[in-house]
């Protein structure tokens, strides 16, 4: 039996890391583990051995909360083994591969194909192909028909589960939605199902399809019409279920307050502390918008006593609050005043991403950062009023006006604005008016603070997402958005305004994943054979290998990119119930088209399905705190 | 600059062991930084815009090298008795990271980096590396009057230098692993000697060898310049070492 053998073989000595491997790295200690917090487990006294995999490097999986989460919430059961595993950088794969080493977990040292599950983290639809790299340089089959009981359970969660037709070919089951439960549920799974005498793998994967949550591809056949239209998926195998609905804590679990922390700086170096989850907004291209929804708001005493437990064994100097939009928590004011009241004897920064467009956002900013007060950022996205209606990003001109005005009166000297091009129904005049904005911003900069007032103009070309009312949206035509582009360019040659915009050579790939069907399985595996890795780096980005990998599979990325759809049309992420009505959906489609907004959720509900779904008590989810006794900051 | 918010300075004798060979020097700082924040240990920041730890570094040491006596100048806001900053941040180091010795020391004293003067190195070369040859080409180097080499940097341009004055004195042993070379080279500010350097000069590839940093000399404090003293600190000093924050680079 193929799991007998791979137990002895879990006995092969640990991968050796030589100087001549590790030195000519740019920075080595990506690759050698041994951080503070991280965990060492003994090999042979665990049951099961999980590999958590992160299809990008360290420094950005290390980065990952969620990452960090599922990693505690795992090493916290005693029979279980979690290990981590990032992408090695492109010169570290060269090295491995020329030395013969398998890709390893990094505090074990041993070969991922020795764990017995790899769970991979999918954050973004550019992290595809470092999925299948990964599996390959761990010598576990690529495709999941190809492995057997002896080889590793490769699953896969994350906000990418939620449209995995494209992955389905290499994942043997996805979780879908909040982790920390159903992570647990499938380790117990799969330590009954290893205590049987017989094991097979089609058992496993059985159980696993009738977990909450878990989408098992294999037991679903996808069909298409003769013009190769998707048709739908058809559930194959009686323990599928016709569609799978994502997983929802209620109540935000403690966690974690001993994240590993890095030797290397990373992208987020900090600790972070969620403070929210979910989102009542209702901007209508956000994904996370709609698939973390309900809002779940932390109680202010629990944000302070997981803070204090987190600097206390991190010793962190900078604390993030993170959530989708901070400012929107209930008791926003009174957790900054704590945190600074209980961490008034040591340097501690606290950091507050995602601010909203208004001067109360720019007083949090004030409170958490009385010095250095240099770059604020804010996210309008449209430039004309008419545009952000579409959008429902609820910001008037005046709303920016005023937060800039605040911002510079009290001695930020430079405002970053995010801008998205290519939104549904743009024309010219949306672009121009990003022009009229940011001079005014300006101008309200150089009242304040004369030359030395900057604005930063970064635009990023729209996607749309599945699970947005925007998911039926065709990207944006080449042409229009060459024009678009070369027009913001135009309007935003100003002195004192610096404008940084995504290349847009990407975004096609992006949109063809995130909107693709099963087919794209084997243009993601072609494009790996070509050399497609690490996508989103635009200095590693192939065009021709997708190109090649498309055309080859008759396919094209306009195909699956720019198809127009209605709401009769069956799509790829059907199956996958996020929670939110697809007529929900569509309504809002409707009134973004007819240039309607819809107010922020935490005043009246919209009925977008979720508390129905759910079965909540209520929605969102407030943290319920007595009257403020909050000392003085 | 000796701020008087410091008013308690710690010598540090550590091992950095060959877990942590792989970070850079700045990497290390804030290894150590955070390991006293842990401890609840009163450290010293600079003032500015960017607050940094008062910790100062001896030498840096170079990526991929062990060091079993390093040094270091921790400035801590309150007087802590040395014994109590050992036994609080011991157990808050990483594995890799092991306190040997602490000692509190004059805080208007010149810096820790002005006083090295040389370091003691290792080198472990692989087993199949006959001792004899080894001395005989350590005797016709020491027979030298110069040893030419260029250093490469990372950036900027190679560096014309005389590597032969560097060295103080260069010895071979036999040992368990294979032939030991034992070096002390000079480190001083624009004349430094490198390990790798020597063995290269030896016609042996640096990268074979394991090197370990014994001992970092430092002058007698009688000794010390008496203008070094109101030198200003080298708090954080960024050497070419790192590999992180390559473009920051102090000159
Ligand atoms: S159920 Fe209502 S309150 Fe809850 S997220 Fe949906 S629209 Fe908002």
């Amino acid at each position: 039996m193929g799991s007998a053998e791979r137990r002895e073989r879990a006995e092969a000595p640990q991968v050796q890391l030589s100087a001549e491997i590790l030195l000519p790295q740019a920075k080595p200690a990506r690759y050698t583990g041994g951080e503070w917090n991280a965990r060492q487990k003994d090999w042979r006294a665990a049951e099961i051995h999980l590999a958590l995999a992160y299809p990008d490097i360290y420094d950005v999986g290390m980065s990952n909360l969620g990452f960090q989460i599922l990693y505690e919430i795992a090493n916290d059961i005693p029979d279980v083994l979690c290990d981590r595993v990032y992408a090695p950088w492109v010169d570290m794969e060269e090295a491995m591969r020329r030395h013969g080493l398998p890709l390893y977990g990094l505090e074990s040292r041993r070969p991922l194909a020795e764990f017995d599950i790899i769970g991979f983290q999918l954050p973004y639809e550019l992290n595809m192909t470092n999925v299948l790299n990964m599996l390959d340089l761990a010598g576990v089959p690529l495709l999941s028909a190809q492995r057997d009981e002896g080889h590793p359970l490769v699953i896969a969660g994350g906000s990418g589960a939620y449209h995995p037709e494209p992955m389905a070919d290499f994942i043997d089951a996805f979780a879908i939605g909040d982790g920390e439960e159903v992570l647990v549920e499938i380790l117990d799974v799969y330590r009954a199902w290893r205590r049987r005498p017989h094991r097979f793998r089609l058992q496993l994967l059985e159980e696993l399809a009738r977990l909450e949550g878990v989408y098992v591809p294999a037991f679903y056949r996808p069909r298409y019409d003769d013009k190769g239209r998707y048709l739908g998926l058809q559930p194959v195998h009686p323990d599928a279920p016709e569609r799978v609905c994502r997983r929802v804590v209620e109540r935000l679990p403690l966690a974690p307050v001993r994240p590993v922390v890095p030797y290397i700086s990373i992208v987020h170096d900090r600790a972070m502390v969620e403070i929210q989850r979910g989102c009542t907004q209702g901007c209508r291209f956000c994904q996370a918008g709609i698939i973390y929804r309900p809002v779940r708001e932390r109680s202010v005493e629990e944000i302070c006593r997981l803070a204090q437990q987190l600097i206390d064994h991190t010793g962190y100097e900078e604390l993030g609050l993170l959530s989708l939009s901070s400012a929107d928590h209930s008791q926003i004011v009174e957790i900054i005043r704590r945190l600074k009241a209980q961490f008034a004897d040591r340097p501690l920064s606290l950091s507050l991403p995602s601010l909203r467009v208004d001067s109360f956002s720019v007083e949090l900013a004030n409170m958490i950062q009385e010095r250095r007060r240099s770059g604020l950022t804010f996210a309008p996205e449209a430039g004309s009023q008419r545009l952000r209606d579409v959008i429902n990003k609820k910001v008037r001109a005046e709303d920016l006006f005023q937060a800039a005005e605040a911002a510079f009166q009290s001695g930020w000297l430079r405002i970053k604005l995010y801008f998205m091009i290519g939104l549904p129904t743009e024309t010219v005049e949306d672009v121009r008016a990003i022009g009229e904005l940011v001079r005014e911003v300006l101008d309200i900069g150089r009242r304040y603070a004369g030359r030395r007032a900057q604005v930063a103009v970064s635009a990023a070309t729209f996607v749309p997402k599945p699970h947005t009312p925007f998911q039926w949206v065709p990207l944006v035509a080449e042409d229009t958005l060459a024009e678009h582009i070369a027009v913001l360019q135009d309007v935003t040659r100003v002195k004192g305004v610096h404008l940084s915009w995504h290349a847009p050579i990407t975004s096609l790939l992006e949109a063809a994943l995130a909107r693709g069907d099963r087919r794209l399985g084997q243009v993601i595996h072609r494009a790996w054979q070509l050399g497609a890795k690490f996508d989103a780096w635009e200095e590693q980005f192939r065009p021709a290998a997708w190109e090649q990998a498309f055309a080859e599979n008759g396919l094209h990325p306009d195909d699956f990119a720019r198809r127009p759809l209605e709401y009769a049309d069956a799509l790829p992420w059907d199956h996958i119930d996020a929670g939110v009505t697809k007529a929900f959906l569509w309504a809002e489609y409707q009134r973004a088209l007819r240039g309607e907004t819809l107010s922020d959720c935490r005043g009246v509900c919209h009925g977008c399905g979720i508390r129905g779904r759910f079965h909540l008590m209520a929605c969102p989810l407030l943290a319920e705190e007595p009257a403020a006794e909050g000392k003085p900051a | 600059m000796n701020e008087p918010s410091a008013p308690c300075r710690l010598r540090v004798v550590y091992a950095h062991g060959p877990q942590l060979q792989y970070i850079s020097h700045l990497d290390l700082i804030r290894v150590f930084e955070r390991a006293v924040r842990r401890a609840r240990l009163p450290l010293a920041y600079t003032q500015g815009f960017n607050a940094r730890p008062r910790i100062s570094m001896a030498s840096p040491l170079p990526v991929g090298m062990a060091g079993e006596r390093e040094l270091a100048d921790f400035y801590l806001t309150e007087r802590v008795p040395a014994g109590e900053f050992l036994s609080r941040l011991a157990p808050q180091l990483p594995p890799g990271l092991t306190l040997l010795a602490v000692e509190e020391v004059p805080r208007q004293g010149p810096s820790l980096a002005s006083l090295v003067r040389a370091a003691r190195y290792r080198a472990v070369l692989p087993a199949h590396y006959s001792l004899a040859e080894v001395q005989q080409r350590i005797d016709e180097l020491l027979q030298q009057a110069v040893l030419p080499r260029t250093r490469r940097a990372k950036k900027g341009r190679p560096t014309d230098y005389d590597l032969r004055p560097l060295i103080q004195a260069l010895t071979a042993e036999p040992g368990a692993d294979g032939p030991v070379v034992r070096m002390t080279l000079a480190a001083l500010p624009g004349a430094t000697g490198r390990p790798e350097e020597v063995l290269d000069a030896l016609g042996y590839p640096p990268a074979r060898a394991s090197i370990v940093r014994e001992e970092i000399i430092l002058a007698p404090h009688a000794e010390a310049p008496a203008g070094e003293a109101g030198l200003p600190e080298d708090v954080g000093e960024v050497p070419e070492e790192s590999g992180d924050f390559a473009g920051e680079d102090a000159p």
